[in-house]
């Protein structure tokens, strides 16, 4: 009788067991990319060509960043990337939001609208950045001091992104609420801007957040279209492929900065419904 | 009549400039597609698509990204199905762990390749263990120009930042799985791998075939990993190629051609699979 | 949710004047970050502030700036160092001429892009005032390369020359080899440890012409014996080449062979101050010069030149900073900051003897450096050499075939009928 039972025992805590493996495993495999950018960024730049590497920094030092701050002008290029994201959120937010509304509430624009925005995702960024750069250099909008260029080019994800967004968000509300502020003497658009505007802080909240990380992460129209004044992840290309894996490790801490900030405050948003309209990337 | 007739103007105008912009896209698109077909003499010529087509990085590209994408896609699905049911299944934490399983896909992308090169390149931490586990003869070149290696090494790091989101999709659709299915198999006494297997599974596939479209898109057009974590020669893809032909070569007539085969392949089988999703039913 | 609620009169006050006190401070946030940006790249006052693109290496660029001090020091003019590729110097110009207005003032180019450029660039005629004596001073092909047009006008000055000699690990190898004989030997006893930079840049040539003209060939004529004598040189030594060598460029070959995965190579000498801060030459590596071809010793020109674009905003500050980098002061700082070879011959007394002999390789082949072809179309040369030997080498074509179809491209260049 008790071997029985000690087997059921065994039997029970194999795949607890197996199951805390896994989420160790799991918890140390996603969490080694924030790691080992921070150990990389905070230990000199010899290290890094050290050979065998050690996960445990053997010195810690600033030294990586005084020398980005020495000759790179590190603040032109944090300022330009966070510019041209707010840059794109702004806009997006200001054209994209009453588009997706109006499709909500004008069934005969949804599909249109949907389906505009579905191919937009599909296309490819790189077939749109190398015809896009040969337009862009006669209206002096190339590789832009202010990145003008590359927000244009940002509008191309961030547009579709926060339509779908507003749509999703919009098409449950019900239009009683509006018409009651019609009847009580607003335009459509005062109805527009009084009640669906406030109602829907929480989804513009969410897109304006998830806008704002889709610009400050891009990189490909980044490549390509500003060569001399560049945003961070071109950057931190750049510093990866000439081995300077410290220059390029404290830049990845400063972009990871707003990234892990907007991501905690998400989790504290509901965003259920609003993941079903359209995903980051 | 009139009210509605104001009301339909306004929301035309109030959608006109997202609806403009969105169309300006196909601005760039046609000045590439006519710059392709039409040759310096200003005819019609096929020589500059010839030229590409018998050039052997596009060729290497073209079959590349045939096979990294497919691989891709299919390791996601396993992996996200799996985790979606361990975490169906897990106790206590939820919300913690799955905030963790996100951490991949929510960090930029370049910083998350920047750890896939620091670990996996030949003098990284990977090999360092490998070292000193094994002598200098245990490293591994895991970014072996065009190897089968170097293909599962893109893969495996592509497919796992984007798992989260295969996963996300499946747990929801578990999650809103009503519990009458389930209690209903309990009644009858089933095992739980045979619920997992008969009735969960079976019932999350849609979720997870319109999780894998929107992910099978975006990695036929993958572009950062390979680029960022072995350069164009050492894994060319058509994006990639394209890059290349631009700013390396500074063929632009060249870098369009490669840009729109990719970009009409995308569309080809996206309205395809919009056409057979909605003649099977409903559609969206 | 009760529609009554959401009316327009029951919207309190309270909430809109928050709305508007949090749209002021997101306005604040907004210009708050955009003051910084707004100052930087203007000219305050008195002082000017020009730009400078070069192709500096990161290591090279903390040793530049303390040159490019001296001149602010001397002359007032605040100097803003934008490190970048030359190919995509060569991108940014374009763009810029073609918008008419642009933002560099001193740009650096690369010696194959010279002929390439010609027309974007300002003559120097009137700028530069020191030329008599600098024509007197600098080789004579590496001047000869800075003038172009009908009637020839001064577009370049140069900046820093150099070529390429073999680097070579004398623990292994003992002797390097001399001649393509002594290198295929090499090859075969030490297969997979031969670097060649073979990824599809323009570094790829730089490797693969000295070897052409070491058998008397030229580049403008794949279809001949020499050629095929060199290709048939190329694909006997090819298998022996490390594997990772289609994508090697001159920072990931001077790697490998740091790490000891490649027993020579060819490269500039910017590798030589890099092996020396790792302790590497001459204890492990030396230089030597390029193994010697049938028809005698050759190596390719390199270097940097500096140019004023055509939409420069100062090209009279321009001027002054190319004007102070061929002095001799600058020139002798730049060899003993940077090991760089100096453009007039006052430079070479700032090479201390150490200097000499860790650089020996490179100091022996200066009477064998040829030019690559001064054609405006020359990137499409190289371009059909480059995939002309990826054919070759990795998709084991037919070198006949190749070397043809090759020589038919180029001939429709010349007639300029091709697309």
């Amino acid at each position: 009788m008790k071997t029985s039972a000690r087997r059921k025992q065994v039997r029970r805590t194999i795949p607890k067991l197996i199951c805390a493996v896994g989420l160790t495993a799991l918890c140390v495999i996603n969490l080694a990319p924030i790691l080992l950018v921070l150990r990389q960024a905070l230990s000199p730049e010899s290290e890094s060509s050290a050979w065998p590497l050690t996960i445990v920094p053997q010195h810690i030092s600033l030294s990586n960043l005084v020398s980005l701050w020495q000759t790179q002008s590190l603040l032109r290029h944090v300022f330009l990337s966070l510019w041209v994201a707010l840059g794109t959120t702004f806009v997006s937010l200001l054209l994209g939001f009453p588009a997706g509304w109006a499709a909500a509430r004008w069934r005969r624009m949804s599909s249109l609208m949907t389906r505009t925005s579905l191919l937009s995702r599909v296309m490819p960024p790189i077939a749109i950045a190398i015809p896009l750069t040969a337009l862009l250099i006669p209206l002096r909008l190339y590789n832009h001091p202010l990145g003008l260029g590359l927000i244009i080019a940002h509008l191309t994800l961030g547009l579709p992104f926060v339509i779908l967004i507003s749509y999703a968000s919009l098409v449950d509300m019900p239009p009683q609420l509006e018409e009651a502020a019609q009847v009580d003497g607003c335009s459509v658009l005062g109805a527009f801007w009084r009640v669906t505007v406030p109602a829907a802080r929480g989804a513009m909240g969410v897109a304006f957040l998830l806008a704002f990380l889709l610009s400050w992460d891009e990189f490909t129209y980044a490549l390509l279209i500003q060569l001399t004044h560049r945003t961070m992840p071109p950057l931190i290309y750049y510093f990866a492929e000439f081995g300077q894996m410290g220059a390029a490790s404290t830049l990845a801490t400063l972009m990871l900065i707003p990234a892990v900030f907007i991501i905690g405050s998400l989790q504290h948003m509901k965003t259920r419904s609003l993941l079903s309209g359209g995903w980051k990337g | 009549m009139t009210y509605t007739r104001r009301r339909t103007w306004t929301y035309g105008l109030v959608a006109l400039p997202a609806m403009v912009f969105l169309a300006l896209q196909a601005w760039p698109l046609s000045r590439a597609a006519v710059s392709v077909i039409i040759g310096p003499g200003g005819h019609l010529t096929l020589a500059h698509i010839r030229r590409v087509f018998t050039d052997s990085l596009f060729l290497r590209g073209l079959s590349y990204n045939l096979f990294i994408p497919l691989v891709s896609v299919a390791l996601e699905a396993a992996i996200g199905l799996a985790m979606a049911l361990w975490f169906y299944y897990l106790r206590r934490g939820k919300s913690l762990w799955r905030t963790i399983a996100i951490v991949p896909f929510a960090l930029p992308e370049i910083v998350y390749l920047l750890t896939a090169k620091l670990i996996f390149r030949q003098h990284g931490y990977l090999n360092s263990i490998l070292y000193r586990l094994g002598g200098a003869a245990a490293a591994v070149g895991w970014f072996q120009p065009q190897s089968i290696l170097s293909a599962g090494v893109i893969i495996l790091v592509d497919a796992w930042r984007v798992t989260p989101v295969v996963f996300l999709i499946v747990l929801m659709a578990l999650e809103q799985m009503p519990d009458s299915y389930l209690e209903a198999a309990r009644v009858d006494s089933a095992s739980r791998w045979q619920i997992i297997c008969l009735i969960q599974i079976p019932l999350a596939v849609p979720a997870l075939l319109v999780a894998l479209a929107l992910r099978a898109v975006d990695a036929f057009r993958i572009f950062a990993t390979p680029f960022v974590l072995m350069g164009v020669e050492g894994m060319p893809v058509l994006t990639s190629v394209a890059y290349h032909y631009k700013m390396e070569a500074n063929d632009a007539v060249a870098a369009n051609v490669a840009a729109l085969t990719l970009a009409l392949a995308l569309f080809a089988a996206t309205t395809a699979t919009l056409l057979a999703a909605g003649r099977r039913g409903g559609g969206r | 949710m009760r529609p009554a609620a959401f009316t327009f009169k029951a919207v309190p006050k309270g909430r809109k004047r928050l709305t508007l006190i949090r749209t002021a401070h997101l306005w604040q946030l907004l210009i708050a970050a955009l003051l910084p940006l707004l100052s930087c790249g203007r000219s305050v006052g008195p002082t000017t502030e020009i730009t400078f693109a070069a192709a500096l290496l990161p290591s090279e660029q903390a040793a530049y700036k303390s040159i490019l001090e001296e001149f602010t020091q001397q002359t007032g003019i605040q100097v803003r160092l934008i490190p970048q590729q030359y190919a995509q110097i060569r991108t940014t110009i374009e763009a810029e001429v073609r918008a008419g207005r642009g933002h560099l003032d001193v740009v650096e180019l690369d010696v194959y892009l010279l002929p390439v450029m010609h027309q974007q660039m300002l003559p120097l005629d009137t700028l530069i005032f020191r030329r008599q004596e600098l024509s007197r001073q600098v080789p004579n092909d590496a001047w000869e390369v800075c003038f172009f047009g009908d009637p020839e006008q001064l577009l370049y000055l140069p900046h820093r020359l150099n070529w390429q000699a073999m680097i070579y690990d004398a623990q292994v190898l003992g002797e390097p080899p001399a001649n393509w004989q002594d290198l295929l030997e090499v090859a075969e006893r030490h297969s997979g440890a031969i670097g060649f930079k073979a990824a599809r840049y323009e570094g790829l040539v730089c490797d693969l012409f000295p070897f052409l003209w070491q058998a008397g060939g030229n580049p403008q004529h794949p279809d001949s014996p020499a050629a095929r004598e060199t290709m048939d040189m190329i694909t006997a030594l090819a298998p022996h080449f490390n594997s990772a060598a289609r994508s090697y460029k001159e920072n990931s070959i001077l790697q490998a062979q740091e790490h000891q995965e490649i027993v020579l190579h060819f490269n500039w000498p910017f590798a030589v101050p890099l092996l020396r801060q790792k302790n590497l030459l001459p204890q492990r590596f030396r230089t030597a010069p390029l193994p010697r071809g049938p028809a005698g010793g050759a190596t390719i020109l390199g270097g940097g030149y500096l140019g004023i674009p055509a939409t420069a905003p100062h090209p009279e500050a321009a001027a002054r900073l190319m004007d102070y980098l061929t002095s001799p002061e600058a020139q002798k700082r730049m060899v003993s900051a940077m090991g760089w070879f100096p453009v007039r011959p006052e430079g070479w007394e700032a090479m201390t003897d150490q200097d000499r002999e860790d650089f020996a390789g490179f100091l022996d082949m200066r009477r064998e450096v040829r030019a690559r072809p001064s054609r405006i179309d020359y990137q499409e040369i190289s371009r059909i050499w480059q995939n002309g030997f990826h054919d070759m080498v990795f998709e084991d074509a037919d070198p006949e075939a190749v070397l043809a179809e090759m020589q038919k491209r180029i001939d429709e260049q010349d007639d300029g009928s091709q697309p």
